[in-house]
């Protein structure tokens, strides 16, 4: 595993259930991000706590509606992770999804989202530093945003 | 439904930072729980007894286990859950150690989230249905790729316990880098005379088929049933005619850069590349070759002896189909001439790589086995001159972050070593020897021993320290190789005028490895090597089932490990091929056809094919997934506009009530 | 516009009297003579009843779309306006409809009125409106009439439009009208609203989509919409929209349909003239498109050859951090 880099915030932490929490969804592939999120686990590499897995087997599963539903829900931010284009375990999954999700990326914010609350990214099965680098950038910036109101979505 | 929750200590390593005890407790108010357990080791066998205690007690019908990764228990748990009489998709695992009390130092935080995954795992199991698995009938024939050292053992083993073996490998001869090889460390033994013996039986094998000059070009299908278009290279010489002469090469007038020898030598233009190669062949190099560049020549065809050239043959596909493949595409040596400019970048002639010096080592070399100085080679009306003066340095392209290889390559201490005493062999006792190293890694069986021996017996003078600079000057009217560096040990910078400087050049992934990983869809990691399914438990499958690793496409290692890890190999793919039936994943894609609209966007988009049109009683066609091909990717799932695709185990209402489960309190 | 009136009957009468299609689809009068409605013609000596002016919006090749109750192997015979025509090249590119089986009659188009915008100047109901060359006249029940020039009263996706005259048909009714120089799509006034912060943006959609009343009008008009009974906005399995009408879930409804013509949408606007309630639907689609167009230079119905957006990749799409 390469370098840990220790970014939780230890200090000024929201207890889960306070006004401020936010809640933050991850959508993961099994063969790679969820792989990768276990390797940073073994190599107790620190992260944000408001993360929340779901497992897929592949991004190709994953259907944009998800992620709306997840903000139409009340979540304050949706991370969507796979394999890197061309290594998708099915071989095709993520080139289908990575469509779809710039177009989500796109619509988002003209639906009141702001840009920082949604990404879609690629983290492998060996990459468990880039994980724990991706949760904690991404879990930041939403916190930074605070929770979301929303009367549309 | 009654769902039985059980949460595990796993020693502290949740419990450390997780009330396991706790949040097992808390579940009993969730809806339908009507079990809930904590246990140390969950498991351990007294663990699993408990659950299936539970199961069978309370007339549980769902499980989920809190504990650690799916990948880790998943399929342990679902033998748990079977064993007491439940169906294993019953079963659902909530990660809340690799990605809670791992990942997290406060206690109650770290609690409050394990309990939000918990729930998520909770909401998600009342999703699950009952499964049984499909069978599929098994293709017994075994493909290697690579015919180096790793595949002609897993070949030979898996020969030898009756299997059709096909060796495909993309050069004119198997015996791939250890062929090129002097000698092996630690017992100094001719590497040829260990290796060509194998490469002669697996050509002999009645078992095996060696295609050589081939490589893999599209590989389709799934574990017990790939179909694979293999292209067979054009030569330009007919194999079945060639007798592996040699007249052709000595005739042929044309000079090519010799790929063997590492660029020490040339070679002709249609070559064998050594003496004992399997299969001994002829081959042109079209490149280098002047009928097809000038079309003059022909010399090869007049002599040949068996009338095997051929300037029209043409590359040539076939489809064969296999059970299993098994990965043993072999290494390459780091190119340390593109970063390694404080060392001349490969301009200076006396420094050059440790195979390169393999090579000149080497009786059957460019120079016979001769100590040479590159630089007094080839000039007129002088000898090349023997070096009085060499300097080992370790480490070239391994354990170095600023050229993005931070690992060892295990290897280069040992042939290092071993280098060093031939040296002091074939130039004689006087020569002085030089190794700058960091460390010393000699771990196997005999190893640390033979590099005390090149310390004590053949007074090598090991540095430690690293070397800053290489340059050229001239000392005393000679040329010589100035090495600047450091010994640690004594605190002091060091100078070494060199005649010859040898670069212990790491290893690295084979050329063209990535590029066919992708092919195969298996995984590769940012150097690409291929990734093993699990670093301890599970060091030669990879996570695409049916498809395995041997030797150092997996990452560097010795002989010894590689051909260890080969038959482990070979053991593996006995073992998946030992039944004649396969069971496979109930985790696929169904079609709710009442509903199908017919819109075919399903048999679009899915990479395997498995939804086809299916002519219905009354004439109309609804899409129909093929249970023993889908692959249970979702693809098709989540492009169906009206939702009529169930993917077992992983369903849309399943991923919405884990995510309304975590968003409405 | 009365020479593609004539020239419509008359192409429709002689695919009918020679037997080429069973039925033919165009625009007719409606209740009274400001309302333009839909066409089902089945004899020749129906065909005086079809009529053309800047009334006609209808997009009639929502009508094409398989699982229509006609007989067997009918022949359809189908007016299209330049916008109606990309729709046609959209369904034949996912093969909904039968190239076989349809007779297609072009119309080109100068634009198509929005009588919503005439209406909004009376109180009273609008009984006639008729078309003297660029002036358009309302008469309404109570006898007030008023007069207006017909390029303030076009459709936004008028405005913007690229293809006036239908490129997939078999016989045009005019001559083609002048074509814009360049094909690149213009967006119309999507900006406005991009400009708007994101408490903005929500409030405003919430305001549109606290009206919608879930009547299905947008997703029966919409001609790449096919999946009609098994919608997955009727359905309780998978739970995506639920049966409750709130905004949120009003939303949510309008953003499946989205998404699921991501990529096949033709921009004709169709959606947004069925919706009783005027929920802006045509911008949410044009700011799709529009980021469609972004990311792939690639326009839904345009050519016969390309598969819908989503249904294929490129191995280097151009997007998506590596």
């Amino acid at each position: 595993m390469a370098q840990a880099t220790d970014t939780t915030q230890a200090a000024g932490t929201t207890p889960p259930g306070a006004e401020d929490d936010v809640k933050v969804v991850g959508i993961v592939c099994n063969w790679c991000s969820y792989a990768g999120a276990d390797g940073a686990g073994t190599a107790r590499l620190k992260q944000e706590f408001e993360m929340r897995l779901l497992r897929v087997p592949c991004t190709g599963r994953i259907d944009p509606l998800f992620a709306i539903k997840a903000f139409e829900k009340g979540a304050d931010g949706v991370l969507i992770s796979g394999c890197h284009p061309g290594d998708c375990h099915y071989s095709e999954g993520n080139y289908y999804a990575r469509r779809k999700f710039e177009l989500l990326d796109r619509m988002l914010p003209f639906l009141g989202v702001e840009p920082d609350r949604f990404k879609y990214t690629w983290v492998s099965a060996s990459e468990g530093a880039r994980w724990q680098k991706v949760v904690n950038e991404f879990v930041t910036k939403v916190k930074a945003l605070g929770p979301r109101e929303g009367r549309a979505l | 439904m009654r769902i039985g929750v059980f949460v595990c200590h796993c020693g502290t390593n949740i419990a450390g930072t997780v009330n396991s005890k706790g949040i097992a407790a808390r579940a009993a108010e969730l809806k339908d729980v009507v079990h809930t357990e904590d246990l140390i080791y969950t498991c351990s066998e007294p663990g699993q007894s408990a659950i299936q205690k539970a199961i069978i007690e309370k007339g549980l019908t769902r499980v989920v286990v809190a504990a650690c990764s799916p990948h880790m228990h998943e399929v342990t748990f679902r033998r748990t859950v079977e064993g007491a009489g439940l169906n294993p998709y019953l079963f659902e695992m909530a990660n809340i150690r690799e990605h809670c009390s791992w990942i997290h130092d406060d206690y109650d935080m770290a609690t409050e989230k394990a309990y939000e995954i918990l729930k998520m795992s909770v909401a998600k199991v009342r999703q699950l249905e009952a499964l049984v698995p499909n069978e599929v009938s098994v293709n017994k024939d075994v493909l290697v790729i690579g015919g180096g050292v790793a595949g002609i053992q897993t070949a030979l083993d898996l020969a030898d316990a009756g299997l059709k073996v096909t060796i495909v490998e993309r050069e004119t001869t198997i015996g791939g880098t250890m062929a090129r090889l002097d000698k092996t460390f630690p017992t100094i033994d001719c590497s040829a005379c260990i290796l060509t013996p194998r490469m002669v039986d697996a050509a002999q094998h009645e078992n095996i088929e060696i295609m050589a000059y081939c490589e893999v070009d599209k590989v389709q299908g799934y574990v017990g049933n790939f179909t694979v278009d293999i292209r067979k290279k054009a030569a330009m010489v007919d194999w079945v005619k060639c007798i592996g002469c040699e007249i052709c090469m000595q005739k042929c007038p044309a000079k090519a850069p010799d790929v063997f020898n590492v660029g020490l030598a040339e070679t002709k233009a249609i070559y064998i590349p050594f003496p004992q190669a399997v299969p001994k062949r002829a081959a042109i190099q079209v490149e280098h070759c002047r009928w097809f560049q000038q079309g003059k020549c022909k010399v090869c065809e007049r002599v040949c002896p068996a009338d095997a050239i051929d300037y029209e043959q043409q590359d040539e596909y076939v489809q064969k189909e296999f059970g299993a493949i098994v990965m043993a595409t072999g290494l390459d040596v780091f190119p340390w001439e593109e970063y390694y400019h404080e060392y001349g970048s490969g301009n200076i002639p006396d420094v050059i790589s440790g195979l390169q010096y393999e090579r000149m080592l080497n009786a059957s070399g460019p120079t016979s086995g001769h100590v040479v100085r590159p630089s007094t080679q080839g000039i007129k009306g002088q000898e090349p001159e023997e070096p009085k003066t060499v300097v080992f340095i370790q480490c070239v392209g391994s354990r170095d972050e600023s050229v993005g290889r931070p690992y060892c390559s295990s290897v280069c201490c040992m042939y290092t070593a071993k280098q060093a005493i031939l040296t002091k062999s074939h130039a004689g006792m006087d020569t002085e020897v030089y190794v700058f190293y960091i460390d010393i890694r000699a771990t196997g069986k005999g190893y640390e021993e033979f590099v005390k021996r090149a310390q004590t017996e053949f007074n090598v003078k090991y540095v430690r320290g690293r070397v800053s600079k290489l340059y050229e000057d001239v000392i005393d009217g000679s040329r010589k190789v100035i090495v600047r560096g450091v010994d640690t040990l004594l605190g002091k910078q060091v100078e070494v005028a060199a005649d010859l400087v040898v670069l212990a050049s790491g290893i690295t992934a084979a050329d063209g490895a990535v590029q066919l990983a992708q092919k195969l869809n298996i995984s590769y990691d940012e150097w690409g090597f291929y990734k093993e399914s699990h670093p301890k438990l599970r060091p030669v499958e990879t996570n695409t089932a049916g498809i395995f690793l041997a030797g150092a496409c997996q990452s560097p290692k010795d002989i010894p490990t590689a051909v260890a890890q080969a038959s482990g190999t070979a053991a593996k793919v006995l073992g998946l091929l030992s039944r004649d039936k396969l069971k496979t994943s109930p985790q696929i894609a169904i079609v709710e056809q009442n509903r199908c609209v017919s819109c075919w966007k399903c048999v679009e988009v899915c990479p395997f094919s498995a939804p086809q049109k299916q002519e219905q009683r009354d004439g109309t066609f609804k899409s129909h997934i093929i249970e023993t091909v889908c692959q249970g990717c979702g693809i098709c799932v989540a492009t169906c506009p009206v939702n009529c695709i169930t993917l077992k185990g992983f369903t849309t209402d399943a991923i919405i009530d884990q995510i309304e489960e975590l968003l409405l309190a | 516009m009365s020479d593609r009136q004539a020239k419509i009957r008359e192409l429709a009468a002689a695919a009918l009297s020679e037997g080429r299609v069973d039925y033919f689809i165009g625009w007719k009068q409606g209740f009274n003579p400001s309302e333009v409605i839909p066409a089902f013609v089945r004899s020749a000596d129906e065909v005086d009843e079809l009529v053309w002016n800047p009334l006609a919006h209808h997009n009639l090749t929502t009508f094409l779309k398989r699982k229509m109750p006609d007989p067997p192997n009918a022949r359809i015979g189908v007016c299209v306006k330049g916008c109606d025509s990309r729709t046609l090249v959209a369904l034949l590119q996912e093969e909904l409809v039968d190239k076989e089986r349809i007779y297609v009659v072009g119309v080109p188009c100068d634009g198509i009125v929005n009588r919503r915008r005439i209406e909004k100047e009376f109180p009273d109901e609008v009984v006639d409106i008729s078309f003297a060359g660029d002036t358009v006249t309302a008469v309404t029940r109570a006898g007030d009439s008023m007069e207006f020039a017909k390029g303030d009263l076009l459709f936004d996706h008028c405005n913007t439009c690229r293809y006036p005259n239908p490129f997939y048909a078999d016989d045009l009714a005019a001559d083609p009208v002048p074509e814009p120089e360049d094909r690149t799509p213009m967006w119309g006034s999507i900006e406005e609203f991009e400009a708007l912060s994101p408490a903005e943006k929500d409030a405003k959609l919430a305001e549109a989509f606290e009206t919608c009343i879930r009547c299905f009008a947008c997703i029966h008009a919409c001609p790449v919409c096919v999946c009609w009974d098994q919608c997955v906005n009727r359905s309780r399995r998978p739970a995506l929209v639920g049966q409750r009408v709130d905004t949120k879930e009003n939303l949510m409804f309008q953003m499946v349909h989205m998404f699921h013509v991501a990529g096949r949408c033709p921009s004709c606007g169709a959606c947004d003239r069925a919706c009783p309630v005027e929920i802006p639907l045509y911008l949410l689609h044009r700011k799709m498109n529009k980021e469609l167009y972004d990311m792939l230079g690639f326009e839904p119905g345009v050519s016969l050859e390309e598969k819908p957006a989503f249904q294929t990749f490129k191995l280097d799409d151009p997007f998506g951090e590596h």
